[in-house]
């Protein structure tokens, strides 16, 4: 694990959170001369949050990121200890694969898939410019001092003049025991970047031997876990339970009665959390009407000694927090371990970002992760992946990379994240998916995986498994394709069809609601000798099932494509278009985009003005 | 298509002699009318000037009033100018000719003003409906469904629709986003909710029905045997002289209509050539065109006299009535002064039992005082179309135009098959989404951000 230290790097990437790891992991993938830099090399990949990866949205960003070659699929698979497909009883288009993580396990795997990158474990003093243009030219390491780079991505996460509130107390701070970044702020704020600042917050940990399982419910994980990665074949960790408890009436009183000194409730935090992930102060206050909160104890690691109770975030002093804590059944002895907190932190205004994740204002400067104000794991590392791969792709003459949000959730979340105004950090859900139907976390291979071979993202593994699937799923749809059958012999094998005369294929019959593979073999007997796996079979069934949905998505994709594709007048002045407000007006004029499409991807662009270009264009 | 560097004029007030005219200029030429022809170099927005208006060689045309109006807060949303002249033909004409001599100043093309103020953003394309049909209404529940367009009325109904459709989108996934959450998000409730909007829509495309015969007019067929005073009817009614009236069978050949008022609706009357075997051609085609009209046509005013009774008319007529027996029918048996009138009432309906349940008058069509009386039986007829129906209220009436229809009806598939759907979130919600895009093209857009707001606002969500 020794690497021989230059002074001269392609990509430098600044963190070594979620972002940073996979930036670094695509942009020396794609093989540009990349080094990380980090506090200290045991908190690659930690986890400062939740013992856990995925979900729904985040299950399919995981999946994505794992199809375009990313490393945060396997290394939760490799730290799973239960996995979960949630809403595993309703369609697949809207299942997210989750875990709980042995967040040690976790650091462990990201250190092994990042072998032989070089890291250098110091602190940032300075980023230094070109002389004349504005273009990154090196950093300044406290330690090792200067270190030429062509792009720089910026991954600090919460450690933007982070500042942490226990209480009465505050103090500055990247997360718990670690020390926030202030000197880089000071860069931001020295070349003018638009600051945003958000809170967040984390609950209190608990000795796991300290709480009585058996007054809480136990939740298995499931019987047939299923991985995050496409390459996983097996998964070895032990699964392991969680438990769910909730709050009761005593709780809520002990929470009221000392709000004044939480700092959200006391006028110290101004800044504003995600309102998905409340703090327990915030529930109590807002929802008097509820009785009780549910909480989930997850275990932190395979051994089960720390416990993270979901669902309790706090801010409330390290007493007020022992005393609401052991007020909740199951927990009445119990010992925490770390407070609680909420945590205050910068972020850029991500409208200072190209859809390349590179600023505007400094070429060569990309910024990716918390820093632009989203909130969660799977989100961080979707930006790292997009950001490493255009910082390398720039640095070596290639094309960039963008995805649309009619591609992947990634594109989903570039796109929402470049209107930047973020009010609160954001988080991924299904629902801004408008093509939720076509971006499903089982087709996220089918979607991505010939793009990551393209860019130099597969490794040799990925792309034979990919190839070979993708050959079996053609076979197996071309020959489903080609058998038919009348509908009355359809309805004989209890399919409740309309019986119009007209024959289906078994394609379209697979694709039916209740239909499944042994229905189409008793239809189709010759089918039987099909040669392809269960799981390419399934693959082929959700496919057919959801295609129907998917071609009438894709006609609106088009017709979005071709509205896009609507140029302006070569007289066209922002200006003359009525209804946009100023600031829209602007950003057009610095950029002069030639057509809709490219105008509805800068920066800054809302739905409503790019309507009204539309029609702008039309008249 | 729109030009941009053109700025149009034109008349907005009738042409004619009238005590006051306005001509309404829109676009960048305004600045160079108030100058050149007022004599104004800068005026100030929004203020009545009264000035001289002058031709070219510096001739005052007239002493007028002017108010300009700065872009963009204006109608057009450009700069505009509104001249108040005498209504004068000659005026009018002088003005409007020297208008046009101002370079880059065109006459306006029809409805090219609101169409600016459309692309300008100052209204909407219903508003823009709505303002048209407005401009061309002639009966009050014309004027009433217009407002209801052009003042807000319907975009606040689609505002509302797109409301409780994103609102219902919303709690659909919430069952999705946060199944782990033991939230309180019941199947029924949704249910309950997309069936509400689904009635709605069903009885605002009923009413497009409605909105479409206010505007084009109720269709009332007067028909009858020759010479019974069909004419001498339509005229009393409509107050015109339109049909002639002789003493002769078969003067009316062609199908005359007009149309009146009634109740606030409007109704078309059509006067119709009388059913009998034709003795030429043309009024053979006349008689075909009135019996293929009066079979399209729902309601019917059959107009018999003591004189016409023969049985070569009862024959013609019973032919007829199979075809028609499901209409509404008023009777009027005219000339109500002939010495055997009643006797010959009795014939008439001895030979055609149908006319007992029918709803009938007797009259004498040439005496103007008896008017009232047919109109009353008229009022009836609209009545019973528009008011009994239950289905119209005036003020719940809201679309009026085929694309209205259009994207109506695809909203209302949309949702009765997401209602269908239930069971299957995801493609429930899909549906959602598309019905949303629908009420989306009559107006306006919804953002994503919106559906997250209603389910954070409204449930404790949060693990």
């Amino acid at each position: 694990m020794f690497h021989v230290k230059q002074k001269f790097y392609d990509v430098i990437i600044l963190g070594g959170g979620h972002a940073g790891v996979e930036a670094a992991a695509a942009a020396s993938k794609i093989g540009a001369k990349t080094a990380l830099i980090t506090f200290s090399r045991k908190d690659l990949g930690a986890m400062s949050c939740n013992p856990a990866m995925g979900g729904l949205g985040k299950g399919h960003l995981i999946r994505e990121i794992d199809a375009l070659g990313g490393i945060i699929g396997q290394a939760s698979d490799m730290s799973g200890i239960q996995f979960r497909m949630l809403n595993r009883t309703k369609g697949e288009a809207v299942q997210g694969p989750r875990a709980q993580i042995d967040r040690n396990k976790y650091k462990k795997a990201v250190s092994g898939l990042l072998k032989t990158l070089t890291i250098f474990e110091d602190e940032i003093e300075e980023i230094h410019l070109e002389k004349n243009i504005r273009k990154v030219r090196s950093v300044k390491l406290k330690e090792f001092g200067n270190l030429n780079c062509q792009s720089l991505i910026v991954t600090t996460g919460t450690f933007l003049n982070g500042l942490i509130h226990c209480g009465q107390k505050s103090w500055s701070a990247g997360r718990l025991g670690a020390k926030a970044t202030t000197k880089l702020a000071k860069f931001f704020i020295k070349e003018k970047f638009v600051t945003r600042r958000l809170k967040t917050g984390t609950p209190p940990r608990l000795l796991g031997s300290s709480i009585d399982f058996k007054k809480c419910i136990e939740q298995k994980g499931d019987s047939h876990p299923v991985p995050f990665s496409f390459l996983t074949e097996e998964l070895r960790l032990k699964q392991k339970a969680c438990f769910i408890t909730k709050t009761n009436e005593t709780t809520h009183k002990i929470i009221r009665s000392n709000i004044y000194k939480s700092p959200m409730y006391n006028g110290k935090i101004k800044s504003k959390g995600p309102r998905y992930c409340p703090s327990i102060e915030d529930k109590v206050q807002r929802f008097k009407d509820r009785i009780s909160h549910q909480i989930f104890l997850e275990p932190e690691t395979e051994a089960g000694d720390i416990i993270y109770p979901n669902g309790i975030s706090t801010a409330m002093p390290s007493n007020v927090q022992k005393k609401f804590i052991r007020s909740i059944n199951g927990l009445e002895e119990a010992q925490i371990l770390k407070d609680g907190y909420a945590i205050e932190y910068d972020t850029i205004d991500s409208k200072e970002l190209k859809n390349t994740y590179e600023t505007k204002k400094i070429e060569g400067l990309y910024l990716a992760g918390q820093i632009n104000g989203s909130t969660g794991y799977e989100e961080a590392a979707g930006q790292g992946l997009l950001a490493g791969i255009n910082a390398a792709n720039k640095v070596l003459g290639k094309k960039s990379f963008v995805l649309g949000r009619s591609d992947a959730y990634l594109g989903v979340l570039t796109s929402d994240l470049m209107k930047g105004g973020l009010v609160e950090p954001y988080r991924m859900f299904t629902s801004r998916a408008e093509y939720r139907l076509t971006l499903r976390a089982d087709n996220a291979d089918y979607r991505l995986t010939d793009k990551a071979i393209n860019l130099g993202l597969a490794c040799k593994d990925r792309s034979r498994k990919w190839i070979k699937k993708k050959k079996a799923l053609a076979a197996g749809t071309k020959l489903l394709r080609q058998n038919y059958a009348t509908p009355n012999k359809i309805k004989a094998a209890g399919l409740d069809i309309n019986q119009d005369g007209k024959k289906r294929s078994a394609y379209e019959v697979l694709g039916y609601n209740n239909s499944n593979w042994q229905l189409i073999i008793s239809i189709w007997p010759q089918l039987k000798k099909v040669n392809i796996s269960e799981k390419e079979k399934e693959q082929i069934r959700i496919t057919a099932f959801y295609e129907k949905y998917v071609e009438r998505q894709m006609g609106e994709i088009e017709e979005l494509k071709k509205e896009s594709g609507l140029k302006f007048k070569s007289n066209f002045n922002a200006k003359d278009c009525a209804g946009l407000s100023n600031e829209v007006k602007e950003i057009l004029l610095k950029n002069s985009p030639k057509t809709l499409g490219e105008a509805s991807l800068l920066p800054g662009m809302t739905p409503s003005a790019a309507s009204l270009l539309l029609k702008h264009t039309k008249k | 298509m729109l030009n941009k560097d053109k700025s149009i004029f034109a008349l907005s007030t009738p042409w004619g002699i009238s005590g006051i005219s306005v001509i309404r200029i829109s676009g960048k030429g305004c600045c160079n009318v108030v100058k050149t022809m007022c004599s104004i170099k800068s005026p100030k927005p929004r203020y009545i000037y009264n000035c001289n208006l002058k031709d070219k060689q510096s001739n005052i045309i007239d002493n007028i009033m002017a108010v300009y109006f700065n872009s963009p807060k204006s109608f057009t949303g450009e700069d505009m100018l509104e001249l108040y002249t005498h209504g004068s033909i000659a005026v009018i004409k002088r003005v409007l000719l020297e208008l046009s001599y101002i370079p880059n100043l065109e006459p306006a093309q029809p409805g090219e003003f609101l169409k600016r103020a459309y692309f300008n953003n100052k209204i909407s394309l219903i508003q823009a409906e709505g303002i048209n049909h407005l401009i061309k209404s002639e009966t009050e529940k014309q004027r009433i469904v217009s407002s209801n367009m052009s003042f807000n009325g319907t975009i606040s109904l689609c505002e509302k629709i797109k409301e409780d459709i994103t609102y219902i989108g919303a709690l659909v996934d919430a069952t999705i986003e946060f199944s782990e959450e033991d939230e309180n998000t019941q199947k029924s409730n949704i249910e309950k909710l997309i069936y509400k909007i689904i009635k709605e829509l069903g009885s605002q495309l009923n009413g497009i029905e409605t909105t479409r015969k206010i505007f084009n007019g109720l269709n009332i067929i007067v028909f009858g045997p020759p010479n019974v005073g069909k004419s001498s009817l339509f005229n009393l009614i409509t107050n015109s002289d339109n049909s002639i009236v002789t003493s002769k069978a078969g003067t009316t050949r062609d199908l005359i209509q007009v149309a009146l008022e009634v109740e606030g609706y409007k109704v078309n009357f059509t006067d119709t050539a009388g059913i009998r075997r034709a003795k030429d051609d043309i009024e053979l085609i006349g008689i075909k065109r009135t019996t293929k009209k009066i079979e399209s046509e729902e309601k019917l005013m059959l107009v018999l006299s003591p004189d016409s009774y023969n049985k070569r008319n009862v024959n013609s007529l019973k032919d007829l009535f199979n075809k028609i027996s499901k209409k509404e029918i008023i009777v009027i048996f005219n000339k109500e002064d002939l010495l055997n009138f009643k006797k010959a009432q009795k014939k008439w309906f001895n030979a055609l039992p149908f006319l007992k349940k029918t709803s009938f008058i007797t009259t004498c069509c040439i005496n103007k005082n008896e008017k009232h009386k047919i109109l009353k039986k008229i009022s009836k007829f609209v009545k019973s179309e528009f008011i009994e129906n239950e289905r119209v209220n005036d003020n719940n009436l809201f679309f009026t135009e085929y694309r209205h229809e259009v994207h109506l009806k695809k909203c209302l598939k949309f949702l009765k098959s997401s209602y269908n759907l239930l069971e299957k979130v995801e493609l429930c919600s899909e549906e959602l989404r598309l019905a949303l895009k629908e009420i989306e093209s009559i107006e306006g857009n919804v953002d994503s951000e919106i559906k997250l707001d209603i389910i954070f606002n409204k449930f404790c969500i949060g693990k």
